[in-house]
């Protein structure tokens, strides 16, 4: 049986630097999105949450990573807060919308490699075979992908959505407000099917 | 056992949906629509996870093969597991788990995997265990766990299918072990039978007759008395032997510093063991908390039987009395004047009587019993108590020496030297 998980463990670590490289990035547009002011608060959250999520990627710690993902949105909060209180939600919507995605995608990640893979338990993993490794590897890099072109479509179908309802809007004013009830009805609608039994 | 398939909303799910409700909160609480449109990728993602997730029902066949299947104890089993995707969807992220019970250990590999089936594929994984006791394992049922890709959703499905391994106690080589029995078979054997006949131990004297192997002549003999004189030899026969190991509430008394019943079992395994490599009948009475006999029965596969019944014995109060037992299962398969062997501790009345019918019936009676080793710096009302039930032991023994042949023996003695003891003795 062949015995050098090297390549391996190398792929398996390029997708949680991938994963911890990602929380930086949305950590740093999100602060970049808040106003000036803010930015020593938000520098400070950012290295907490960066430190606590790199801590958790390091150790497997999923504790350390919700720590982290509740940290990160909590400054995602503070920014909407401070956007509804200056009344400019509408106007950043695409970037604001495009932190909230990353911020989902971050969050998919990070919970995909803060979960020790079977292969690295102390005394066991180096006797798995190397077909099943590469078979989870395999797998979370087609899962990642897929997430990341999920995220990408949410954000589409978001900004298409305001935008056809603006367009809309022009011609039938009253359908402004439609889109809170659609939502509203597309997340019963997504409930239901989520619950359906199978 | 039926399959068993659970679905479940994961916590994820719940934090997400309370996310959108909080960003719907926010949206009607500000009077600002436009937030509510941070809830669409959180639906999407929840729409993505119900139409495009379709392992709802994977159909898994798993078989699982041991080998070998049963054990001596400190070697490996090496398990091997065949699972296949019968179903025509293609399965994706299984996580399996063989369930393994806590005692054994995993010696090389994983119990546990992260699998990807397409339709009709097939994979084999292999891992090895080991158990540090004899016993009964089983191994599985099979568990499988699906989430979806986002993880929204959960299945665990119990896939019916448990696999026995059998560690048998260990058996050591006792080289020897001539027995003394009034009663012997038919069939040649090691058990001096006092009957003249082909044989390798001498019996007597008697003239020469015209037609005796020369071989036979004694020529010492045949000097003195100046005529040709043959040795006449003793036939060696078979014999049926009772093991009664006696494991009840007793036998796990605090007298003894090991344990008692695993020793118990491990003399009566290397006795079952020699004594059907000597060609005897073998029968087997385990008196513990379940009771299992054996009728005695020759050959390796008697052997097997009375190892697997030795595997699974458990120490524990009986429900009848151990004499009842005896009596009633030697009358039944075992012919007057045969052996019956004892190993038990002698705690308790009920095993004293046992031994003195049996005797008296007109078994040949051999006891082996478990010595009591001191403990040291034991508090005194415990010491107390181990003398008082040492004492009482004592005088069972006495009674048991009287009708038997006692042989004393610790996990340190030697039982092929303590079995030369044996060899002197010949019953009245």
């Amino acid at each position: 049986m062949e015995t050098n998980v090297s390549p391996q463990i190398f792929r398996w670590r390029i997708l949680r630097a991938f994963s911890l490289m990602w929380l930086a990035l949305t950590l740093i547009a999100v602060t970049l999105l808040l106003p000036t002011a803010l930015v020593l608060f938000a520098l400070i959250v950012v290295i907490f949450s960066g430190f606590t999520g790199g801590i958790a990627v390091l150790t497997y710690n999923s504790k350390l990573s919700i720590v982290s993902i509740v940290t990160a949105f909590g400054l995602f909060l503070d920014l909407l807060g401070v956007e509804i209180a200056s009344k400019t939600v509408e106007s950043n919507l695409p970037l604001t919308l495009l932190g909230f995605v990353m911020l989902l995608f971050a969050v998919e990640s990070l919970t995909a490699t803060t979960k020790r893979p079977f292969f690295e338990i102390p005394e066991r993993g180096r006797q798995v075979p190397i077909s099943l490794i590469d078979m989870f590897i395999e797998q979370s890099f087609t899962r990642t992908s897929r997430v990341a072109i999920l995220c990408a479509t949410c954000y589409l179908i978001s900004m298409s959505t305001v935008y056809l309802s603006a367009y809309a809007a022009l011609f039938q004013p009253a359908l402004a407000d439609v889109s809170l009830y659609v939502i509203v009805v597309s997340i019963s609608l997504a409930l239901l099917i989520l619950l359906r039994e199978d | 056992m039926r399959r068993c398939l659970l679905m479940a909303i994961t916590r994820k799910t719940v934090v997400y949906l309370g996310v959108a409700y909080l960003f719907i909160g926010l949206a009607l609480a500000f009077r600002e629509p436009s937030i509510s449109i941070f809830v669409i990728p959180i639906a999407t993602a929840f729409l993505y996870s119900s139409l495009f997730s379709s392992h709802a029902h994977p159909q898994l066949r798993i078989k699982r093969t041991l080998n070998p299947p049963r054990s001596f104890g400190g070697e490996s089993i090496n398990v091997a597991l065949e699972i296949q995707n019968t179903s025509g969807d293609h399965a994706d992220q299984l996580y399996l788990e063989d369930e393994i019970p806590e005692s054994l250990s995993l010696d090389k590999g994983t119990a546990s995997l992260l699998l990807s089936l397409h339709p009709g594929e097939r994979i084999e994984h292999r891992y090895s265990i080991s158990a540090p006791r004899r016993g009964r394992y089983l191994l599985g049922p099979m568990m499988v766990h699906l989430v979806d890709d986002l993880g929204f959703r959960e299945y665990s499905e119990t896939i019916p299918g448990r696999d026995q391994v059998l560690i048998l106690p260990k058996v050591e080589n006792l080289k020897s072990m001539e027995l003394r029995a009034r009663r012997v078979g038919p069939w040649p054997g090691s058990v001096p039978s006092r009957t003249v006949g082909h044989g390798t131990e001498f019996f007597e004297l008697r003239p020469y007759l015209p037609g005796d192997d020369l071989r036979r002549i004694n020529w010492k003999a045949s000097a003195k008395q100046s005529r040709l004189v043959a040795n006449e030899f003793e036939t060696e026969r078979v014999t049926d032997v009772l093991l009664v190991v006696d494991c009840s509430e007793g036998a796990l008394s605090k007298l003894f510093a090991y344990d008692v019943e695993e020793f118990e079992v491990s003399l009566a395994a290397s006795l079952c063991s020699q004594l059907l490599l000597q060609g005897n009948r073998v029968g087997l009475l385990v008196y513990g908390q379940e009771r299992t006999w054996l009728a005695p029965a020759f050959g390796k596969r008697q052997l097997l039987r009375i190892l697997s019944a030795l595997a699974i014995v458990k120490g524990g109060p009986a429900m009848v009395p151990i004499g009842y037992a005896v009596e009633s299962i030697a009358a039944a398969v075992l012919p007057v004047r045969s052996v019956v062997v004892f190993v038990s501790p002698f705690i308790g009345d009920d095993v004293v009587d046992a031994v003195l019918s049996t005797a008296n019936v007109g078994y040949n009676v051999i006891c082996f019993a478990p010595t009591e080793s001191t403990i040291e710096n034991e508090p005194e009302s415990k010491s107390l108590a181990r003398r008082i039930l040492a004492t009482e032991r004592r005088m069972n023994l006495r009674q048991v020496i009287s009708v038997s042949r006692f042989l004393p023996i610790t996990p340190e003695t030697s039982i092929p030297i303590l079995l030369r003891r044996i060899q002197p003795w010949r019953p009245t």
